[in-house]
């Protein structure tokens, strides 16, 4: 059996992560087909329409400026998933570089990398991405450059860690014996084998992403009006909890819905990618 | 027998009713009377402080020669009993109150006045008025109970801006800025940043009698939800800045009272005169267009505010009666003015608003909405308040910008700090010659005609050349325990305790 129908195999056993995939998955066919799904236009007011609850002509009632919440909601997606994967991505990649360098190389440069990180880490996270964003300005692709630098601490020190387990294999000191040079051995013998740790977390990581763009568009740092953020429908909902709850539980929803995916496909891949677990 | 026995019984339903009426309204004395701030204060020194909620506190606390009436439209005496104006209009001479204290002890007289005047004016001290007086030559104390301005020039607006020189005693080694010593009717008691502001009933207070309450105790809450729900189980019995959603409910509720006045406070659109496109006079007029403020008062006031043209409200006597409804909701007219101007396909800009104002973000999705129908790209930018400051006010690095606006009893008010080339509420930077001497000249006029025909015009020159266009006035309202007497609600956002009472 290959590897890959091994990892399918024990994943697809994980039933809630296959729910966690079916849920990422509607949600990418609602950022991608957004303009044929969504009823209205969901930047368009129409203030006889204002504070409407859940009806067929509005699945998600509406707000104080008559927009459609079904409609934003189906464009949220568009920024919410944006955020996760361009924030991932920055993240991964430069966390994962000082976590090679850093592992492989050892010594000084070690040091000094992990001391970065170790800067970075001295803050809580969500307060380190508001204090880029006040230096950023706001914006939702600001958001994306905030997101990703404050993770990249963790993809360096998790890429570090493995990259320590793995150098010191037999493999490795056979390349090495064998004259590879440096470059070829961290492509070709540890990065693919120290790729686990860092799958899982990026699961992990593309819902805290979404979390902070809620949190910073709900601090009025994100997203800007009127383009549709979970996070920033949730910040003006707030103020109409007890009149229009259905501003704020339907964000509110599709919020908790995509980071409750994303951790069960976090857990499903741990748990598929983890040699210790044993496969009945 | 029975007709006289009737007559009497009425007679004595009568006098309890009478006497019921009169012991319901006599002020009952003690209680305390925790009011919601709507947000920290920046300073409770009278003379630097620029925020509405600073300005809660401490007129609480000092006094001023003079003070407005409820209707915003007179002076009356305060610290002053009375006062002369020479027939030049030069030299204002005012016989001061006797008999008053600090509430440090000390007695009021003349040299607290003039202290309190050098304070302000002192160059190397952040002033937040000192603009108030710059026509005044010297000031003067013949005896310890009078006190004499010269002026350089007449200026009508004189008496109004003497409401900024809050005494403070004459005794430089009290801090100001940590503990405030007034002659007013609370004394200050303590200040724990972010958590509570106390004021204790002065017991010297000069006005006899007054105040009622034992002590005032002010609670900075910017969430509304929990201001709202504070208010209602008995945790505050007086807050300020009621959502305009929540209105008609807290009217209903017969345990609260609501007060709400359609005042001073307003909504504008202004512009960057420095920057292309708003260079252009026709642009910004064809912004003017753009605003649908009848959809705007319904949909963010929920009907509580009223289409706006200029500062001055419309009844005001200054107000200019031919600049009425010129700017409407017309956005085919706003794209022939752009046209006109040379943007027959619309431009890009920025709005700037803040968070701590969300009603104006709402306008601006509003306006931007409007502005895409003729090719005109709003993006909206938010800003932390204290950045949206320093890049809108300090450094004029904006496009335009949706602020609000409160203030304002005289004329001068109005127009001169807002449109006086040089002054920093300038946020626009429209400046020329011309509207300069206008405003100057509207202050030296020493007739009411004369100052009303200047500022007729100073009105048709901002409505036609737009720094910036105005949205809506908004009604004021705040609320407070059905217990609470007494409280005289000004067309400013003014939270005067010295005639309040709880009845309890």
């Amino acid at each position: 059996m290959s590897g890959f129908h091994k990892f399918r195999k024990r994943f697809s056993r994980n039933h809630l992560a296959v729910l966690g995939v079916a849920i990422i998955l509607l949600l990418l066919v609602c950022a991608l087909f957004a303009p044929w799904l969504a009823p209205y236009d969901p930047i368009k007011s129409n203030i006889r329409a204002r504070l409407e609850p859940p009806t067929l002509q509005h699945f998600f009632g509406t707000d104080d400026l008559g927009r459609d919440i079904f409609s934003r909601i189906i464009f949220g997606s568009r920024i919410s998933l944006q955020v996760g994967l361009v924030a991932v991505s920055i993240a991964t990649s430069a966390g994962m570089l000082m976590g090679i360098l850093a592992g492989y190389f050892g010594g000084f440069l070690d040091s000094l990398l992990m001391r970065i990180t170790d800067i970075l880490f001295a803050f809580p996270a969500v307060l380190l991405a508001i204090a880029i964003m006040a230096v950023l300005g706001p914006s939702t692709f600001n958001v994306m450059i905030a997101v990703g630098i404050v993770y990249i601490p963790i993809f360096a020190r998790i890429t570090r860690a493995s990259i320590l387990v793995v150098r010191n294999q037999d493999y490795v000191e056979a390349a090495q014996s064998l004259g590879v040079r440096s470059a070829g051995i961290i492509f070709r013998h540890i990065i693919p084998n120290a790729l686990d740790a860092v799958i899982v977390q990026i699961s992990l990581a593309m819902a805290f992403a979404i979390l902070v763009e809620a949190a910073l568009s709900f601090l009025g740092l994100g997203t800007q009006p009127p383009d549709p953020s979970w996070g920033s429908m949730l910040s003006f909902g707030r103020q109409y909890m007890l009149e229009a709850p259905w501003w704020t539980l339907f964000p509110g929803l599709a919020i908790f819905l995509t980071v409750f995916a994303l951790h069960l496909i976090g857990d499903g891949l741990r748990d598929a990618l983890d040699p210790k677990t044993v496969l009945e | 027998m029975r007709l006289v026995g009737q007559n009497t019984r009425v007679f004595i339903v009568l006098i309890v009713v009478a006497l019921g009426f009169v012991f319901a309204q006599e002020p009952k004395y003690g209680g305390t009377l925790t009011v919601a701030l709507h947000g920290e204060i920046d300073t409770i020194d009278p003379h630097q402080s620029v925020t509405i909620v600073g300005n809660q506190v401490y007129q609480n606390i000092v006094e001023s020669l003079v003070t407005p009436n409820a209707n915003l439209d007179a002076m009356e005496p305060e610290l002053a009993t009375d006062w002369t104006i020479s027939e030049d209009g030069l030299t204002y001479t005012f016989n001061l109150r006797q008999g008053v204290t600090f509430h440090n002890g000390q007695p009021f007289t003349s040299a607290d006045v003039i202290y309190s005047y050098n304070r302000i004016m002192n160059p190397d001290f952040p002033a937040a008025d000192a603009s108030s007086f710059t026509m005044v030559e010297a000031i003067e104390a013949p005896d310890e109970n009078t006190v004499v301005f010269k002026l350089a020039y007449p200026f009508g607006a004189f008496l109004s801006k003497l409401e900024q020189l809050w005494i403070i005693p004459n005794d430089e080694s009290i801090d100001v800025e940590q503990n405030l010593v007034g002659t007013g009717p609370f004394a200050f008691k303590e200040w724990i940043s972010g958590d509570h502001i106390t004021l204790e009933r002065f017991a010297n207070y000069w006005d006899n009698g007054k105040p009622y309450l034992d002590a005032v105790v002010y609670r900075p809450i910017p969430e509304d939800a929990t201001k709202l729900v504070e208010l209602q189980t008995g945790g505050l019995n007086f807050i300020s800045n009621v959502p305009y959603k929540d209105v008609a409910k807290l009217e209903q509720d017969t345990n609260l009272t609501v007060y709400r006045t359609l005042g001073v406070v307003r909504d504008h659109f202004g512009f960057n005169v420095n920057k292309p496109p708003f260079d252009n006079a026709l642009v910004r007029q064809a912004m003017g267009y753009l605003i649908d403020r009848e959809a705007i008062a319904e949909a963010i006031f929920e009907g509580h505010a009223q289409p706006a043209q200029i500062a001055i409200p419309e009844s005001h006597w200054a107000f200019n009666p031919a600049i009425a409804n010129t700017y409407t909701y017309d956005p085919a007219k706003a794209k022939e003015l752009l046209t006109e101007a040379g943007y027959p396909d619309g431009f890009s800009a920025t709005i700037k608003v803040s968070p701590t104002y969300p009603l104006e973000i709402k306008m601006a999705e509003l306006i931007a909405e409007a502005g895409r129908e003729i090719g005109v790209n709003f993006e909206i930018i938010q800003l932390e308040w204290s950045t949206w400051i320093d890049e809108v006010v300090s450094k004029g690095d904006f496009d335009t910008e949706i602020v609000l606006i409160s203030g304002g009893m005289d004329p001068d008010d109005f127009f001169y700090q807002w449109h006086h080339s040089g002054e920093v509420f300038n946020l626009w930077r429209y400046s020329t010659p011309e509207l300069d001497k206008m405003l100057e000249d509207a202050r030296k006029a020493s007739s009411q005609e004369e100052r009303k025909a200047l500022y007729y015009q100073i009105q048709d020159t901002l409505i036609k050349e737009a720094p910036m266009v105005h949205i809506v006035y908004n009604e004021s309202i705040m609320a407070s325990a059905s217990n609470v007497k007494g409280f005289v609600m000004t067309g400013r956002e003014d939270m005067t305790f010295k005639d309040v009472w709880i009845d309890q």
